[in-house]
């Protein structure tokens, strides 16, 4: 008998470890292992040619006392651009996804594949859409509309102004937020039972809004917390819009340098690739703090 | 009904698509009325003589097709006496010569039994080396005759190297040189020495015909100025125009004529001359193409994108076996000139046989095609006799010529016009005010309408050129132009606020037309083949889909496989070069190292091409770094020296002579501590651009200083217009290279001498700072320019400062300028001595030498022999020879720049800038200086920032960064100097340059 259940427990095994094992060695080689030589970088000094060098904590004391431009210009601006992007782009996705969910079939079909579109064209939708639609040039598209309407009198600097680079880059990547999030909470919002919302309206809701409150959002906590997450970790993350735009790294006295930008810069421009895995840890964390703190509100309790 | 209530939505939409379809082919017309004679506008200039155009109206009647001709030898010829050549050294003239250069004249009488006009023939023999034909200018009786004998000129024949030819059937077959892949490689051409007799052409070659001149009946005075060095010219003759009969003539005169049966064919490929060496041979990978593989490249067409200019001409030699009538067909392609033709002119043994040949019309084709010459109704047949004829086919643009010089009057009218309006309206636009325009210019609407009925009359013409109904898509630009002149007509007194429709901006009258200037005088056009003929049914032109989708797929496969590292690396005689360029600089490279190179010292080289420098950090990290690196950016040595991976390049035997070629202010970027760890291969520098016709114009001299510079501030900022200097780029990153001249030319400096803090918060930084800043804040440069080109060629901002991407630009991409258009120095500052302080940066191209190679002397002789004098001269020249004179390669080493094919004016120009040379020094920390100095400068103009304190808050940051590198690498201990940086100037420079002679 129990020879039998130990030959049981190995098939089992096997089936198991064929499963998982190619998702398990990727995710082990290409994330484990890099948070962790991150890690190890982060407290040396490493200035990408020669052999790294151990200095204890000293990247991460720099980094709260002595880097100025963190500090002033990079942490202010990266949680500005959070806290408007994050929530911002979690709540204009929820909001179109529930608009979606009213519509017939095909034509929400239709509309979904339009609305996350931007959110997989971002490189090419830069060069072409943006880049043209801001451009400093008299002639660009823009500026030549306030020209003529004549709102204003000189070409604007879109992109290489430190005052305007910062809205700028919100509105685009507000428009480029509807990603995998915003599929989740369509389907989320879809998934709810038509029965449930009948019981309600039986019960005494009376419009489409208390409906939301009671009956939409608690049903789909799941697809909250995963949209909340993704949102997250896609704003921490959106820090390339600032250089592509500006089309240099710094951008213009450092009015679009985010949290990411900070870190290519001291590792490919500075050749100080220790500090810059030590900012990149600390964005880890930060990452990691706003998600749990995501989790504790939306994840459903049972 | 209401089942199909679900449908409603997609149908109505549907029917709405179909409505908008149908309303739009019934509403909008696609016909015009076609123009079929068209004289074309020209604008006559009463300053300068008529136009060719008028001359010939004039003396229409006197063209005489049988007067003669007459010859004058050079006996004849009132020239300093210096300038002859006696026959003997007249490489084989029969009789005595002379020898012109740049400005030499010969005067000569010549005495006509009868006026009349008469064509003009040189017998001349160049001597020179330049790419452009020469050109003469010419006088009868001390003035030109009309403006254009200001610049004729006459073909030079350039032949292809090969390594080899083979006698084939009907022409004589190319071997053309193998690349160690078996590619065929591009051959280079030569000038074919040798004395030619040529017609006498204009400069642009807008005439396809010689021009004629008239000449009164009696004694005439004729004068020639050379306009071109190492012209050797013989006989000068002037003789009657030939008649060329119409093709019904030339039909008569051989009718019973035998009839060829067969099909012959001639490979494009074996062209025997051509008359610029930019025309190159294609590698066309159809499979129709002969030659043709799908591994490897086989040249077999000529390139249509090179055979474009008016008067480009390509000549085959065939062997003809019979006497007899033939037919023509060739198998082309042009798909440059949408839905529009591209003109040829064939000449058989030089000569054209009939009419119709002057211009035959090759139409739009996107595939290749072939065409059997005719008139649409029959094919023409050609009277060959046996031997040997030569087939030449030029590049015309006679058909086009009226629509050209419509658009080049109209384009100048209207410069006129826009400065007209800016005098008097100070030139800002100011959209709150109102103007009575037409109480100043009371006729500009009736201007404006003039011109675009001859517009509307040129784009009718031009569609009447092309053999289908379709509206030509390339000529729409008239179009376009048409109807912004046409509203700006229509509300005259709104013109000053809306000059960006007129003649500034990329949607305005002068872009529409100057692009299509420029597209219409480029027939770009391809042959694979051609076959004489007569019955014969020609082979399809186009693969059909099944072979050619299977060619596809194995060119696909083919292109995986690995077509470098040709030698193994491990052979200690081998070193590996990465080359960060494009792949036309490495083949060229490869060919001359394996020529030259590796049999005479025995060192092989792989060659490989690095399309991003950022590779060598990666290759550093795994350990896979080649020998030398090629064409990395100024900065890179020194990021890899002081990180330990590069070698100090004085140590080698060699250094100091190579070092000595450059302008000593180059070096700079590339020394660290005691060692140079670079070496320049390409250098970029900064002059003066400006347009010669708006500053003669309004009477504004070019100016030399920086004083000058804001004294023709007020001037031109009358007119609207500006001075542009790189600070005002739409860039906010404002690098060292646009702000380090104002610290050199006010004896600032950038660091201290021990370099461990940056002193531009001294005086003479101060200064520097405050002209910097106050060229933007109180005298109002323009501060967001993103392109300075654009700008020059509008006008609007007629001079400023830029490099030599600028010059290319200008030189290649600008025709509506061409000629108007000058270089000038890089302002300086006057100093007490007189002399004026012109230092401006030269950045530059670099090539660096790795710590981790086992073959470093090897790896040095390389960088000697390519560095060297003759090596850089000839890859400039093959570079130019082979793809184009756009392929400029302005090298660092000075002496191989002297040599470069380009205006020796102009050049002249280059190298005295580079006299002045400088470049920023590499300190650690430095690159955070640049920034700072960059955000002041932002600060100060943009946010009106005090500049004492914006330079000591960038003192303050700067040092603290350059302390921290310095403690990074070592230079501080704790707090505390251990050892002084040396920071290299153009003061203390010298010391670099010697090589090392003591033990390392």
């Amino acid at each position: 008998m129990k020879q039998k259940l130990s030959k049981l427990h190995a098939s089992k095994l096997t089936t198991v470890l064929v499963f998982c094992g190619p998702y398990f060695f990727l995710f082990f080689t290409f994330i484990v292992l890099a948070v962790f030589a991150a890690v190890v970088l982060s407290f040396t000094d490493f200035n990408s040619i020669e052999f790294p060098r151990f200095v204890g904590l000293k990247n991460y004391v720099d980094l709260i006392t002595q880097d100025e431009v963190f500090m002033q210009k990079v942490l202010p601006n990266t949680i500005k651009f959070a806290l408007i992007v994050g929530p911002g782009g979690y709540f204009l996705s929820f909001f179109l996804a529930w608009m979606l969910a009213q519509l017939p079939h095909k034509l929400r079909t239709v509309l979904a594949v339009i609305l996350y579109s931007p959110s997989m064209t971002m490189g090419v939708a830069m060069s072409v859409v943006w880049k043209a639609l801001f451009s400093g040039d008299p002639n660009g598209y823009l500026n030549h509309f306030l020209l003529k309407v004549g709102a204003i009198s000189e070409p604007i600097q879109w992109l290489q102004s430190p005052e305007h680079l910062m809205t700028i880059m919100i509105i685009v990547t507000l428009w480029s937020s509807m990603g995998v999030g915003f599929l989740a909470m369509l389907s989320g919002i879809l998934n709810v039972d038509q029965e449930i919302y009948e019981a309600a309206y039986i019960d005494g809701i009376r419009n489409k809004f208390q409906e939301i409150f009671y009956i939409t959002i608690p049903l789909m906590k799941p697809q909250m917390l995963f949209g909340a997450v993704m949102a997250v970790v896609n704003t921490f993350q959106a820090g390339g819009i600032g250089v592509a735009l500006s089309g240099s790294n710094p951008t213009p006295q450092y009015a679009g340098q985010l949290i990411v930008n900070h870190i290519e810069d001291f590792g490919f421009i500075r050749f100080e690739m220790g500090y810059a895995a030590t900012v990149s840890v600390v964005l880890l964390l930060m990452i990691n703090f706003i998600s749990k703190s995501a989790a504790k509100i939306l994840g459903s309790r049972d | 009904m209401g089942k199909y209530k679900k449908y409603l939505i997609p149908l109505s939409v549907i029917l709405v698509v179909l409505i908008f379809f149908l309303a739009r082919s019934l509403l909008v017309s696609n016909k015009i009325e076609e123009l079929k004679d068209y004289e074309g506008y020209i604008k006559t200039n009463n300053l300068l003589e008529m136009s060719y155009k008028d001359y010939l109206e004039t003396y229409q009647s006197e063209i005489n097709y049988g007067n003669g001709s007459i010859s004058i030898t050079p006996d004849d010829y009132n020239i300093d006496e210096s300038l002859r050549i006696n026959q003997n050294e007249s490489n084989g003239y029969d009789m005595g010569v002379v020898r012109l250069n740049r400005g030499n004249e010969i005067t000569f009488t010549i005495n006509t039994a009868e006026s009349g006009m008469y064509e003009l023939y040189l017998d001349y023999f160049y001597i020179g080396n330049e790419l452009l034909p020469p050109k003469i200018g010419l006088l009868i009786n001390d003035e030109y005759p009309f403006y254009e004998s200001r610049q004729l000129s006459f073909p030079v024949t350039w032949a292809p190297e090969v390594t080899d030819t083979k006698q084939g059937t009907y022409q004589v077959i190319h071997h053309y040189q193998l690349d160690r892949y078996n590619n065929e490689v591009q051959p280079k051409s030569s000038i074919v020495r040798a004395w030619q007799t040529s017609a006498i052409y204009d400069g642009s070659y807008f005439y396809g015909t010689p021009l004629l001149f008239y000449l009164e009946e009696g004694e005439n005075v004729v004068k020639i100025i050379s306009r071109s060095n190492d012209l050797l010219i013989g006989r000068v003759t002037f003789g009657s125009p030939k008649e060329i009969p119409d093709y019904k003539n030339y039909k008569a005169t051989y009718a019973g004529k035998e009839r060829y049966k067969g099909l012959i064919t001639i490979e494009a490929e074996y062209y025997t001359y051509k008359s610029d060496p930019s025309i190159k041979l294609y590698s066309d990978t159809n499979p129709s193409s002969t030659n043709y593989h799908s591994r490897i490249k086989k040249l077999n067409a000529i390139d249509a994108y090179t055979w474009n200019e008016a008067g480009r001409s390509v000549t085959w030699e065939i062997d003809v076996p019979k006497d007899g009538l033939y037919k023509l067909g060739f198998k082309y392609i042009q798909y440059q000139m949408i839905d529009l033709p591209a003109y040829r002119k064939i000449e058989i043994d030089g000569e054209v046989p009939f009419a119709e040949l002057l211009a035959y019309p090759f139409q739009y084709s996107t595939k290749w095609k072939n065409e059997v010459l005719g008139n649409g109704y029959e094919d023409y047949y050609f009277y060959l006799t046996e031997g040997k004829h030569e087939i030449r086919l030029t590049s015309v643009i006679d058909p086009y010529r009226p629509i050209v010089e419509t658009l080049k009057s109209i384009m100048t009218e209207i410069t006129d016009l826009s400065l007209d309006i800016k005098k008097l309206t100070g030139g800002k636009t100011d959209a709150y005010r109102d103007w009575k325009i037409t109480e100043y210019i009371p006729d500009i609407a009736d201007r404006l309408l003039s011109w675009a009925d001859e517009l509307d009359k040129a784009y009718r013409y031009g569609n009447s050129l092309n053999n289908t109904d379709k509206l030509a898509g390339e000529l729409i630009n008239l179009r376009y132009a048409e109807e912004n002149l046409r509203e700006l007509a229509d509300d005259p007194d709104k013109i000053p606020n809306k000059l960006t429709a007129l003649s500034e901006g990329s949607t305005s009258v002068s872009q529409y037309l100057g692009d299509l200037t420029l597209r219409l005088t480029k027939q770009t056009m391809g042959i694979e083949k051609f076959y004489l003929f007569t019955d014969s049914k020609l082979p399809k032109a186009d693969a059909n889909i099944f072979k050619k989708l299977s060619e596809n797929i194995k060119q696909f496969f083919y292109s995986f496989k690995n077509q470098y590292s040709h030698y193994d690396s491990k052979d200690p005689d081998t070193i590996e070069v990465w080359v960060n360029r494009s792949r036309a600089n490495i083949d060229l490279l490869q060919k001359m190292i394996d020529e030259e190179f590796t049999p005479k010292t025995g060192i092989k080289v792989n060659l490989s091409l690095m399309p991003n420098a950022d590779k060598l950090i990666l290759a550093n990290a795994a350990g896979i770094q080649p020998d030398v690196a090629l064409g990395v950016g100024n900065n890179t040595p020194y990021e890899f020296a002081i990180r330990n991976a590069v070698v100090d390049l004085r140590q080698f035997a060699g250094y100091e002579e190579l070092v000595a070629n450059y302008p000593p202010g180059v070096l700079i970027p590339y020394i660290y501590a005691d060692g140079v760890y670079g070496l320049p291969e390409t250098i970029d520098f900064y002059l003066t651009f400006y347009r010669t016709d708006i500053l003669d114009k309004l009477d504004i001299p070019v100016p030399d200083t920086w004083d000058e510079v804001t004294e023709i501030l007020p001037e031109l900022q009358q007119y609207g217009m500006n001075y542009y200097i790189p600070l005002g780029s739409s860039s906010s990153y404002k690098g060292f290279s646009i702000t380090l001249p104002f610290y050199y030319q006010n004896n600032a400096k950038l660091y201290a001498d021990d370099g461990m803090s940056t002193v531009i918060d001294s005086a003479e930084g101060y200064r520097a700072m405050k002209m910097m800043t106050d060229l933007f804040t109180i005298y109002d440069l323009p501060k967001q320019i993103p392109s300075f080109y654009n700008h020059i060629r509008y006008g609007t901002l007629p001079i400023g400062i830029s490099s030599s991407s600028a010059y290319l630009q200008l030189l290649i991409a600008a025709p509506e300028i061409q000629g108007n258009w000058d270089i000038a120095l890089y302002p300086g500052l006057a100093s007490e001595d007189g002399e004026v302080k012109r230092y401006s940066s030269v950045s530059s191209s670099a090539l660096m030498m790795f710590k981790s190679s086992t073959k470093q002397e090897k790896a040095f002789e390389f960088i000697k022999w390519w560095l060297s004098t003759d090596t850089q001269s000839r890859f400039a020249q093959d570079l130019q020879t082979m793809y184009g004179k756009e392929y400029m390669w302005f090298s660092a080493n000075l002496k191989a720049l002297e040599s470069l094919s380009i205006d020796e004016e102009h050049k002249q120009i280059m190298l005295e800038q580079l006299e002045w040379a400088i470049e920023t020094p590499n300190v650690p920390g430095g690159y955070y200086l640049e920034r700072e100095i960059s955000n002041a400068w932002n600060a100060i103009v943009f946010n009106d920032k005090n500049i004492r304190t914006a330079i000591d808050e960038a003192v303050l940051s700067s040092n603290r960064e350059i302390k921290r590198k310095m403690t990074e690498f070592e230079y501080i201990v704790n707090g505390v100097k251990v050892k002084d940086f040396l920071v290299p100037t153009l003061e203390n420079i010298d010391y670099w340059l010697k090589e090392r002679r003591d033990d390392k």
